[in-house]
Formats: C-alpha cells, structure tokens, sequence
C-alpha cells in the first residue's frame, strides 16, 4: 500500500483565504475520485459511516443543502438537518446555545450557513469538531467557489493566465469574494463587472480588475460567472429597476459573442431567467450550469472526507 | 538491509501464480483480474500478461483503490488518491482475482472485498500475492502466494515492479 499522505491537516472550512493552494489541488484530487463515484449503481461509500452530521442552516438555501445532504448520505454519515428563520436570531447567544446543544447531541461535524459573516469561526471557537462553512453572510461560501474553480479546472486544465469575468452583483455577495480568492490563487486573471452601485472600486484591492464597461469585461474571457440579481434587496437602491438591469448587464447572445469562442457560461444558481441571463443561453451548450451542480456534491463529499479525517479530537468506533 | 529478492526470482514466481490461476479456470468462468492500487497495479499488469499468454485471451482488467473504504479514517494520515477505482467490466458473474504486491495485517483486502462487492456480485473471489510477510490481523488468506518472506510487523517490505524493465525489479526488506 502507499504510504504517501495527502497534504490536509485542517478539520474546519470557514472561507478560502485560510488555504494555500496545494490544499486546494487536495481537494480538487479527491473530488475527482468521489465524482466518479457518483457512476457507479451504487453510489454509497463507507468513509464517514458512524458518524453524525448536522446541517445547520440559519438562512434559506435549497441547492446548497440538498447538495451537503446528499454529499453527506454518500459517505454514509447520519445526517440532520436544522432550519431556523434568521428572523427569530438573537445571533451570538443564541448559535452558542445552538452549537452547546449540538455537542450534547454527540454530533461529529457541523455545516453551518448564517446571515450574519463570522458566525461559522466563532462556532468553530466554541466547539471541539469540524465546521464546515456553508455561506455567511457577505463573507464566504468557500464550497461554491470551490466547486466554480474545479467546474473550471475540469474545462481548462489549468486556470494560469485565463481570464475570468464575474458579473452582476459583487458587493453583496460571498460567492464572489470567495471566487476572487480562490481563482487567483490559482492563477487566473479576475475581472468584476456590473453596475458601478455593486461594483465598488475596493475590490481592486482584492488583485481584481474592476470593470462597468460590459463589453470590455467580456470581450476574450475564457469564462463568464453571473451572479444572481438579488432583486428583493436592490431595485430601490442599487439600480433603476430588473428591466434596465437586463438592459445593461444582462447576458444575452450578442453579448455572449464577444467572449472567447470556447468560452463556458456559469451561474450558481437559482437563475433568474431573462434577467442577469438570457433563457436559451441558460440551456446552450456552452452553459455549464448543471456540471455546476454535480460538482458541487462531489466537492462537498471531498470537503467533508477530508476535514473529518484531519479531526483526530473525536472518539471513533474504528478498528484500531 | 536484511534481505534482497531479485528479479529472476520474482519473475519465476509469477510464471507459477499464473499457471496456477490459469490451472484453476473453469471453462464458462470469466476471469478478471482486479489489482488494488497502489502497489497491486503493476503485478496484476505483470499476471495479467502471463495469463493472456497461457489463455490464449486477455482477462478482463480492473483497478481497486481502497482510499475510501479504509478503516482508520481520523486515526491516520489520508491515503493519497492517485488510481480511482475503475472496473471496466461487468462483475457480476466473474471470477475475480484480487492482486496485491504484499499482505500484512489483511485490512486493505477486506477494504477491497467492501468496494468490489458494491460494484457488483462476482461468482468467486479469489487473492493473489506477490509477498505474504504474516502477522495477519484479520482472518485473511491468499489463495495464490509468489512467496513468503520473513518479515517482523517493524520491518518494511518493498516490491519494486518496474514499467519496462522486469529484470531490475527487486523486493527488499530492511530495519524502518
């Protein structure tokens, strides 16, 4: 047998800066064998058997959940889901009594989304197992840009020198700060773009260029990721309203004519269609979308096998 | 180093394996052999030869790799990941012959047996080894041995099968 080791020593995920990239090739290997897994008729694997593991969710997600759950349940760990409206939060206080009576349940793992940025690190302070980011607030969702980078490393091999165009709204969200971290850590040349209101010149600062000029953005990019308009929170403020939106920064065919002939569509989902994105274009073959999504399982059993087999805190029932 | 086995004396003791393998084949059986990353690839690629000369046909070829089904998750450094499990054909109803350069407690073919049988339900499963160094943890037997080496649980058993050059192969056992 190999005696040769994995580099991964880290038993929580909480955003991308904390990894160097050797640890994101890591996981970017092991996600590759757990994709092809997910071929076989049987899909379920014993790694994680025994072990319980709660997905805390603080704020509505579906895809990310379903997608932790099932990653969870192929690796035949116990899993619970948690669904609490942000609404009743008292943050601090009540994750803490939260996080207490989780480790009074003798779970082994945590997935924790949360509105409000910082919440998954101060669990991790206070309780002794893994805890996996799953999106907090503005901050982070490192699984999704892992799954972004992977998506795209699967395409393109290498990311050195490729040019990545992030579009739509960048201020609010976490899926592009953790993909601006992650896609220049692993070489390739980032640009944000959208309307000046979401697209704040600051960003420069994270190694980015930072573009309100849509055709410049696009023209040669090997990639573009849309970024939902969150409209429930930004018509009053941020733009005029949907429609001149998508007049202005929606992707559309002519639009999508300008990027590099082999150039790849992304979107983390949920789409708005006819909004940030033409529909046909959702559904052409250079949308790699629902790769996306597969990718994201397979990431998510990788993050998960990994992290619990670096947390040698827990009591195991394995054969010594 | 306490013990060096050349290449001559490998290469002997897979013309035995295989013709003990190919002596136990059944007429109607299909025969697969299945090596167990990462150490197993190359003597099932070396058995694998053989057979295909004393058959007369190619057997059926796999990989296993055990990563995912180890018992020591959290207890020991993670395996790397370098030859997924490929079975490029149907198990069910072969005869598999699981390959492994050396076994020692016996925890990696019961990984093996859990992946394969999650694949499929082969008709028989058989295991073949280049090296039996003892010291089994588990009640675990080869069906085929290369040969047996005398070897205390602290001592390191190396197999070197090279790609292209199976004079130089060699197998050696030093103080760790």
């Amino acid at each position: 047998m190999s005696s040769r080791s994995l580099s991964w020593g880290r038993k929580d995920l909480i955003c991308i800066e904390d990894l160097d990239r050797s640890e994101v090739e890591t996981i970017f290997e092991v996600a590759k064998s757990f994709k092809q897994t997910m071929e076989r008729s049987v899909k379920k694997l014993p790694s994680l058997r025994g072990r319980t593991v709660v997905n805390l969710f603080m704020e509505p997600s579906t895809r990310t959940r379903i997608a932790f759950e099932i990653a969870a349940k192929r690796l035949s760990a116990d899993v619970i889901s948690m669904v609490g409206q942000a609404s009743s939060l008292t943050k601090g206080e009540t994750l803490k009594d939260t996080a207490r009576n989780i480790e009074a349940l003798r779970a082994d793992l945590i997935i924790l989304r949360h509105p409000a940025s910082g919440a998954p690190r101060y669990l991790m302070d206070l309780v002794g197992i893994p805890v996996i980011n799953a999106g907090d607030g503005a901050h982070a969702h490192p699984t999704q840009a892992l799954l972004d980078a992977y998506t795209l490393v699967e395409r393109f091999g290498s990311l050195k020198g490729k040019r990545i165009t992030i579009l739509g709204d960048i201020l609010f969200s976490r899926v592009a700060r953790s993909n601006i971290w992650c896609l220049t850590k692993l070489g390739a040349e980032v640009t944000v773009a959208g309307p000046a209101t979401l697209v704040p010149p600051e960003f420069g600062r994270m190694g980015v260029s930072v573009s309100h000029n849509l055709k410049e953005a696009l023209t040669d990019a090997d990639a573009v990721m849309l970024l939902r308009i969150q409209h429930e929170r930004q018509t009053s403020t941020h733009f005029p309203s949907l429609g001149e939106y998508t007049s202005m920064f929606g992707l559309n065919k002519e639009r999508a004519s300008w990027l590099k002939q082999d150039a790849i569509i992304m979107h983390p989902g949920p789409i708005n269609r006819g909004v940030e994105i033409d529909s046909e274009l959702a559904d052409s073959p250079r949308s790699v979308i629902l790769d996306q999504v597969t990718n994201g399982i397979a990431i998510r059993m990788a993050v998960l096998y990994l992290c619990a087999s670096a947390n040698n805190k827990s009591e195991s029932d394995l054969l010594a | 180093m306490k013990q060096e086995i050349n290449g001559e004396t490998i290469g002997r003791a897979l013309d035995e394996l295989s013709a003990q393998i190919a002596e136990a084949q059944a007429p109607n059986e299909r025969l697969a052999i299945v090596g167990i990353a990462n150490g197993g690839i190359r003597f099932a690629e070396r058995l694998r030869t053989r057979l295909t000369d004393r058959l007369g046909e190619a057997p059926d070829y796999g990989v296993i790799d055990i990563a995912f089904y180890r018992d020591d998750l959290g207890t020991n450094p993670i395996p790397k990941v370098t030859e997924p499990t490929e079975l490029a054909f149907d198990v069910t109803g072969s005869r598999g012959i699981l390959c492994d350069d050396v076994i020692f407690s016996g925890r990696t073919v019961r990984a093996a047996l859990n992946d394969l049988f999650d694949q499929g339900r082969p008709q028989k499963v058989e295991l073949a080894v280049l090296c039996d160094r003892g010291n089994r943890c588990l009640p675990v037997q080869p069906d085929y041995v290369g040969m047996r080496v005398d070897a205390s649980p602290t001592e390191k058993v190396a197999v070197l099968l090279h790609a292209d050059n199976a004079a130089a192969d060699k197998i050696t056992i030093t103080q760790s």
